[in-house]
């Protein structure tokens, strides 16, 4: 995103360049109105880039809360429903997945696209992986749960799926909590 | 030589931690049994002599596009039924960089195997030379008429050549509606819902066109040091295909049906089809570079759900997606599940995912210490093979790179053309055996293909390599003293290799597990045998085969040191019922 506006502050500022060269015979209080606009057009993309950074921020903690919340009610079902409990333990298990991976499959392809246009992130500190809210260690926690409710199955007590629901409401709010 | 009874590896598997990389690896608890001194590996390149001449090329010498670097695969395979292992190796194009131009567009070679160590050039006869770019090779008998058929994957479209039995073969992937354009790596064949006939899977590297590989510069820095290639993360990967066989001799795209739709675009590489929870049905895994693997569980319908992340082989210990390129699965810890062998990129270690039953994995690569073992070279195919008939295991991986501009600057200690790598299993501990395995082990060459089979029919296992810009090696396997072997080839009803049938073979207390598989490794195909090495063991006490289907063939008291041929039984069927 960051990339696909530098084309336009070049054009700007070689437009600004050129008239400042073609005015150098005219009044300097001119060419200080245009600085001023400059600047403030300057301003304005600021405000208009860190507030799609912090739209990014939402918009990507609002896709972990889906998951978040999805993950937990499957974990619910899982605690009523005995019948059903290793599919839904499974379930559960693919929506922390996708916490960790901070997004499903769709949502990566998406990351995939967004790293060749030179949009990243957090590089995490051991694994030089890009990341946004997960680090690597809350990763690694975070699959490491998913095995664990993935693999419960349906003899699983009720009781223990409530623990592993309460472990990752913990987990979660850790992990999107501003730094 | 002696040898080490496989049931002793059992002892080393029971809680192993799961090891971060930052603890230093726990070497596996050692058996208290008298140790006898393992015997010397010696392989030795024999493909100029044998005929194996056939340059294999991919790109220009600059490889400014990622196509460029990935590479030919290899196939060991009996096409003439002669009970003798040909040799098929895939080719790509060679590039002018200067306008940059296609130069050469290589062709594929089918070598027929004359029986005294050199094979013969039979590929314009066979029909299979093609004249696209050329990347993976696969095996089965798609359309149940007896003769092992070839898929070939590629930049372009895939071929499909149609064995005819008379050492011919047509191309038909049109016809038997494979069709599309795309960067096709790896692939397998395999009988996804128990139909009977072979479906297909092929990974979907990348989305590129021929214009973006000619126009292609080197944009990225390789440690800060030399201007390479770029890619692959940040480039848009290809959508995987499933294609169903409609037992007619087509098939059809089926990849949304039976749940394999592809919707991250991984960079998909090698491919392994493989029943990994023992149920009955074959399941699949794909290495995909620089993106979590997929693990596919297969319903026992023929649908499946992609498990890959809470499965445990979607990404390492640390929850890292690695670049995956090549796989193989086998059972490294006799436990009767198979476990997950996969390569990686250079500076990151190869991985060794457990395989804990219900498809659950752990990836032990820490406690067999595979990153000292693993972790410099550029790791692409691999093999679980038991090269020295031991009874146990041994892993063999293709090593390249893919930037030749490491060769300029020496500060990065690092070369494009490398040494493959042979590690013994040693009770259940890995040891780089490599340096000291025969001259054939010490060539360099930015090797990618990889293919295990015993093209010299004495019982061991030797090793088809392809690499960039060389002919391939063929490394035959000139170990001395190796233990008892028993070689097995499993026929189906229609006479061809019954793909996905298992065998468990039992001495004293030693249970070895096997599966034929299509595909695997990297882009290649391993020999449509089985080979077990028996270690001392003179005697099968019982060789159970579990055929694809469920049916059963117990055979007890088998000598050793032979080669065996069993028949898929006819089905059972029903008694009438009044």
């Amino acid at each position: 995103m960051k990339k696909a506006l530098v084309p336009t502050l070049v054009l700007v500022i070689s437009m600004l360049a050129y008239q400042r060269a073609v005015s150098q015979q005219g009044a300097s209080s001119r060419a200080e109105s245009m600085d001023k606009s400059a600047a403030a057009t300057y301003e304005h993309l600021a405000s208009a880039i860190i507030a799609i950074e912090a739209t990014e921020d939402e918009l990507v903690k609002s896709i972990l809360l889906g998951y978040h919340a999805a993950a937990q009610g499957h974990l619910k079902a899982a605690a009523m429903d005995e019948k059903g409990r290793a599919s839904h333990l499974e379930a559960a298990a693919s929506e922390i997945s996708n916490i960790a991976n901070e997004g499903d499959k769709r949502i990566q392809a998406v990351r995939q696209r967004l790293a060749k246009a030179g949009h990243t992130h957090n590089t995490d500190a051991v694994t030089k992986e890009d990341f946004m809210f997960i680090n690597s260690k809350e990763k690694k926690d975070i699959v490491a749960l998913a095995r664990r409710v993935g693999q419960m199955g349906e003899s699983a007590k009720t009781a223990d799926v409530r623990a592993v629901a309460d472990e990752l409401g913990t987990m979660f709010d850790k992990a999107i909590a501003p730094e | 030589m002696t040898f080490r009874p496989v049931h002793t590896l059992l002892l080393f598997t029971v809680g192993l931690p799961a090891c971060g990389e930052t603890k230093p690896p726990t070497p596996p608890a050692q058996p208290v049994v008298e140790r006898p001194k393992p015997s010397e590996p010696r392989f030795v390149n024999v493909a100029p002599e044998a005929g194996l001449t056939t340059v294999l090329y991919c790109g220009g010498t600059d490889k400014d596009h990622l196509l460029e670097s990935v590479g030919t695969g290899a196939a060991f395979l009996d096409f003439d039924e002669d009970g003798r292992l040909d040799a098929f190796v895939v080719n790509g194009w060679a590039l002018d960089e200067t306008p940059s131009q296609v130069r050469i567009k290589g062709r594929n070679a089918l070598y027929r195997n004359l029986g005294d160590g050199r094979f013969q050039d039979v590929t314009d006869r066979a029909g299979v030379d093609g004249d696209g770019w050329g990347c993976g090779v696969c095996a089965g008998d798609y359309d149940n008429d007896g003769h092992v058929d070839l898929f070939v994957t590629g930049f372009g479209p895939c071929r499909l050549y149609r064995n005819r039995g008379d050492g011919t073969f047509e191309q038909v992937a049109e016809r038997a509606g494979i069709e599309g354009t795309g960067w096709w790596s790896g692939a397998a064949f395999f009988d996804a819902d128990g139909d009977g006939d072979l479906d297909l899977y092929v990974a979907h590297y990348i989305e590129a066109t021929f214009d973006e590989v000619l126009a292609a510069r080197r944009t990225s820095t390789w440690r800060e040091k030399v201007k390479v290639m770029a890619g692959p993360f940040g480039m848009r990967g290809g959508k995987d295909r499933f294609y169903r066989n409609h037992g007619d001799g087509t098939f059809r795209d089926a990849t949304d049906d039976v749940g394999m739709t592809d919707i991250a675009e991984s960079y998909g590489l090698g491919v392994l089809a493989s029943d990994l929870d023992n149920d009955g049905d074959v399941d699949l895994f794909v290495a995909n570079d620089s993106n979590p693997n997929y693990l596919y569980r297969n319903d026992g319908n023929g649908h499946f759900q992609e498990i890959g992340t809470w499965s445990g082989a979607g990404l390492n210990t640390n929850g890292v997606a690695q670049a995956g390129m090549g796989v193989d699965g086998g059972d490294f810890d006799g436990d009767g599940l198979q476990d997950i062998f996969l390569t990686t990129f250079a500076k990151d270690h190869a991985t060794l995912y457990q395989n804990l039953g219900n498809l659950s994995f752990n990836d032990i690569s820490a406690s067999l210490a595979l990153k000292p073992l693993t972790y410099e070279t550029l790791k692409w195919g691999c093999a679980f093979c038991d090269f020295d008939n031991d009874g146990d295991l041994d892993i063999v991986i293709a090593n390249g790179h893919i930037y030749p501009q490491v060769d300029q600057e020496s500060s990065l200690n690092e070369s494009y053309r490398q040494l493959p790598t042979l590690l013994r299993n040693d009770l259940g501990r890995l040891v780089d055996v490599s340096r000291n395995a025969g001259p054939g082990m010490q060539i360099p060459a930015s090797a990618r293909g990889l293919a295990v089979g015993d093209f010299d029919d004495d019982g061991d296992l030797d090793l088809l390599i392809t690499a960039i810009d060389a002919p391939p090696l063929l490394l035959r396997n000139d170990t001395t003293h190796p233990g008892h072997w028993l070689k097995l080839r499993l026929v189906n009803r229609h006479g061809a290799p019954a793909i996905n049938a298992r065998a468990t073979v039992q001495t004293g207390k030693s249970r070895l597990l096997r599966e034929l598989r299509s595909g695997s490794s990297y882009q290649s195909q391993n020999a449509l045998e089985m080979h077990f090495g028996l270690g001392a063991a003179s005697r099968i006490d019982q060789l159970e085969i579990v055929w694809p289907g469920g049916q059963k063939t117990v055979e007890r008291g088998l000598n050793t040191n032979a080669t065996m041929t069993f028949r898929e039984p006819p089905p059972v069927t029903a008694e009438p019922t009044r």
